[in-house]
């Protein structure tokens, strides 16, 4: 595996996984990148050997953590306004964002909304076209176990957005009144 | 019922925004890939924890350097006192497991190249001229950590000395694995300095009298040998991937000839003592390790040229096929009780025949060659035997007697015959000797030497017992013979040569002539010989033991087996004594490795003596733990020692140090 595949293997779910700690959009792909960096340079020291996915899957994610964790200190210690609540981490973002429809805003607020776990794998799997392989291998779990977890994340989010719903109409039929 | 799910296109849409764009992502991955390595160049140990920097400075890193002599020049920035403080904790590890392994393979290596004449001495001369440098600085200190190694092992403190070790040692871990991170250092550099490092204990835990002192209940070279396990493990990766053997015309013929020898030697002793099969072990280890060598030696010199190139696995793994079936058997060995069926044919099966037909070659030393059933060898697993009311078929010790009684009629061999219940009625008759000696017990019709003790008592007491089978002992004579005997018993009071063994004597006679010893009286009395008799604090031999005789000079108690079992018996009459630690007893006991066989089945049964002692159990698993603290310690270092090597990276080594110029590819 060169450095661009390796890159192009692990950057979306990366991202995602970091997005899900709870790191801004743009301090997440920055993390990512020095975490790629920093992988790529003590590959040799990744128990079990670098070349196996499951195996560098697990030790990327190792040092993506600390990465995180380092990011997340130097934050706390600068004291600059830093709230960890995880239901704001879309809204935190500084990327271009398009236009947007009323729907995907609404979908965006349930992703928040989401278990910690369920959203995990969403933010993963879903930002770019990763396979359900390379998560599961990010994560050291199952590719069953991610395909569950994504099923009940969809279908969470239905719920979700259903309830959104419903209350808005509630709401507009109040205000009719 | 169908379950409505958010499609994935919607999610799709939903996260587009936030996607990055792949070039420019890679770019920068790249970007600060460049920035990393120029930063590693310039600074290899920028990365470092603030510790990690303040034991780095404590180390010579030309040794991890392999050539990079530019990283010397690296100046450390100042760290905060209690790191530094916490870096000297880990100068005692520094000093024994690297140094002395970099600076060995280090002038080796030079030696090789300057042979070879490559251009790459200059990489080695750089660091062997940096660990001299660095010796210069930290002499004091190296001075200081080998002094307090070996003295505290000499003073039996070798717990001591390895939480030392553990702890200097898993700081040492800490800086290697960040000096690893940091690109310097390598799994074959780490190997061998920890390989030497572990050697230099394995040495200094096998010196004598290591292990005497304190409870222990296996045997203490065990200590050594795992420690020398470890090396052997770590040895396999001392070469990087291949292990070059030295040319054999460098084995000198000497060292092949002194193999054969002690091959020989032990055949001949195995020969002659079949018991010891140990010799036959490493008579067939020896000799085909010195056939193997002159094999091998003969065809480097037709061929004129090295002898072998071995693989890392296969010498590793020919270590190891040494390595684990004598440890296993050694091991075994020491925890594995002796049964009581093995005592039993050990007895039985006691014969001059059974020996090779001669007389044991230890035993031209000492009287035994006239009395092959011994106390200690012999009468001690008898009793047991006889003692445990196990069936048994003494026809061969017997046989042995019946020489004895035929030849020299040795009063030894009669006593423990008599003790054992080995003699016969009809064998009273044939004793040449026991009308004069029972008169010159008894005929005193004046009374005149009743105040008087018996000397040699050890001599006399077949005789007593001989009486007694016969029933030729009349009351008076009796009381007469109890009389003495309490004399003896309080004469040796103030005996300068006082031996428990004459107190136990004394104490079965009088049972013997049906003048049971009044216990209470002698009690305290013979509860204070125990303590006085007990080796206590032992600098050359296995601390625990009773002694035969109490001398001024402390350090010539030692302990013995025919006098620890005499001790146990009497405390079964008498008691155990106050503050008796009986522990300490079941670790001068303690199984010996598998080639100090002699006396194992003497030791299994005075340690089963012991615990049927009234009131005393067996240690629980917390106290073996607990006093086996230093071989636990030991392991601890070992697994630390391999942790460390077998997660520090692997580098390819130069082709100098693994092949030689001329050879193939």
């Amino acid at each position: 595996m060169d450095l661009a595949e390796f890159i192009e293997t692990y950057r979306g779910p990366l991202i995602g996984l970091i997005a899900s700690w709870g790191a801004p959009w743009d301090h997440a792909a920055e993390i990512a990148e020095e975490s790629f960096c920093e992988a790529w340079l003590n590959r040799e020291a990744c128990r079990g050997g670098w070349n196996h996915p499951d195996m560098f899957g697990r030790w990327l994610r190792g040092v993506a953590l600390n990465r995180y964790r380092v990011w997340a200190r130097d934050r706390s210690r600068r004291r600059v306004r830093f709230v960890s609540d995880s239901s704001e981490i879309l809204d935190r973002t500084t990327a271009p964002i398009a236009p947007s429809t009323e729907n995907l805003d609404a979908l965006r607020g349930a992703i928040e909304r989401l278990p910690d776990k369920l959203r995990q794998v969403v933010l993963m799997h879903y930002l770019e076209e990763t396979s359900v392989k390379q998560v599961a291998d990010l994560l050291s779990v199952t590719v069953k176990t991610i395909e569950g977890r994504l099923y009940q994340a969809r279908r969470e989010l239905r719920r979700l957005l259903d309830d959104t719903h419903s209350t808005a109409r509630i709401v507009r039929m109040l205000l009719c009144l | 019922m169908p379950v409505n799910l958010v499609s994935e296109d919607d999610l799709r849409a939903a996260l587009h925004p936030f996607r990055v764009d792949a070039k420019t992502f890679e770019a920068n991955v790249r970007k600060r890939l460049e920035q990393a390595r120029q930063q590693r160049l310039l600074d290899p140990l920028a990365g470092l924890s603030p510790f990690s920097k303040a034991a780095a400075a404590l180390i010579p890193l030309q040794i991890f350097a392999q050539g990079n002599v530019g990283v010397v020049a690296i100046k450390q920035a100042p760290v905060w006192f209690g790191y530094k403080l916490l870096s000297y904790l880990a100068f005692p590890a520094i000093c024994l497991f690297l140094l002395v392994g970099a600076s060995i393979f280090s002038l080796k290596s030079i030696r090789k190249i300057q042979r070879t004449n490559l251009p790459e001495v200059e990489g080695d001369e750089a660091t062997q001229q940096a660990l001299a440098q660095w010796g210069r600085d930290h002499r004091g200190g190296i001075w200081l950590v080998v002094a307090a190694l070996l003295l505290l092992t000499w003073f039996h403190f070798t717990w001591l000395m390895f939480v030392g070790c553990i702890v200097s040692c898993g700081l040492m871990l800490c800086v290697l694995s960040s000096l690893a991170k940091a690109g310097l250092g390598n799994r074959q550099v780490i190997a061998r300095s920890l390989g030497m490092g572990l050697m230099f204990l394995a040495q200094a835990t096998a010196g004598p009298g290591a292990g005497n002192d304190g409870v222990h209940f296996l045997d203490q070279g065990l200590v050594a040998a795992a420690l020398y396990c470890g090396v052997s493990i770590l040895l396999g990766f001392y070469g990087g991937r291949r292990v070059q053997l030295q040319k054999l015309s460098k084995i000198p013929v000497w060292f092949l000839t002194v193999l054969m020898i002690e091959a020989l030697s032990a055949l001949a002793v195995w020969f002659i003592d079949p018991d010891q099969s140990y010799c036959l072990i490493v008579s067939i280890v020896l000799g085909c390790t010195s056939i193997l060598l002159a094999l091998l030696n003969l065809r480097s010199f037709v061929n004129r040229r090295p002898i072998a190139w071995i693989g890392q696995r296969w010498f590793a793994g020919t270590v190891v096929v040494f390595a684990i079936p004598v440890l296993t058997a050694w091991i075994s060995a020491l925890l594995t009780p002796v049964p009581a069926a093995e005592i039993k044919r050990y007895v039985e099966s006691f014969d001059v025949e059974l020996r090779g037909g001669a007389v044991s070659y230890r035993s031209l030393a000492s009287h035994e060659w006239q009395n092959p059933i011994t106390r200690s060898e012999w009468e001690i697993p008898a009793r047991w035997v006889v003692d445990s009311k196990v069936a048994h078929d003494f026809s061969n010790p017997r046989r042995i007697l019946e020489n004895g009684i035929a030849g020299a009629q040795n009063p030894y061999l009669l006593g423990v015959a008599f003790r054992v219940g080995l003699v016969q009625s009809d064998d009273l008759v044939k004793l040449r000797d026991y009308a004069k000696e029972r008169q010159a017990l008894l005929d005193d019709p004046n009374h005149v030497l009743e105040k008087l003790p018996i000397t040699g008592l050890e001599q006399l007491d077949w005789v007593i017992r001989a009486a007694v089978m016969q029933n030729e002992l009349s009351d008076e004579q009796r009381d007469y013979l109890a009389t003495r005997l309490n004399v003896t018993m309080q004469q040796l009071e103030t005996d300068e040569y006082q031996k428990l063994e004459e107190v136990l004597l004394i104490t079965e006679l009088l049972d013997v002539i049906q003048r049971p010893i009044d216990r209470d009286r002698y009690q305290s009395r013979v509860h204070a010989w125990l303590r006085r008799h007990q080796d206590l604090t032992s600098r050359y031999h296995i601390a625990g033991g009773f002694t035969e005789y109490v001398v001024q000079d402390e350090k010539l108690n030692w302990g013995s087996l025919a006098s620890t079992s005499d001790a146990i018996r009497l405390m079964s009459i008498y008691g155990i004594p106050d503050g008796m630690n009986l522990n300490l007893v079941r670790s001068f006991l303690r199984e010996k490795p598998f080639w100090l066989v002699r006396d194992k089945w003497t030791r299994a049964a005075i340690l089963d003596q012991l615990n049927q002692l009234p009131g005393v159990t067996s240690p629980s698993l917390f106290q073996y733990l607990y006093y086996e603290q230093t071989l636990l310690a030991a392991l601890v270092l070992i697994a630390m020692c391999l942790y460390a090597t077998f997660t520090s990276p692997i580098v390819e080594l130069k082709a100098t140090e693994t092949e030689p110029a001329n050879s193939p590819s």
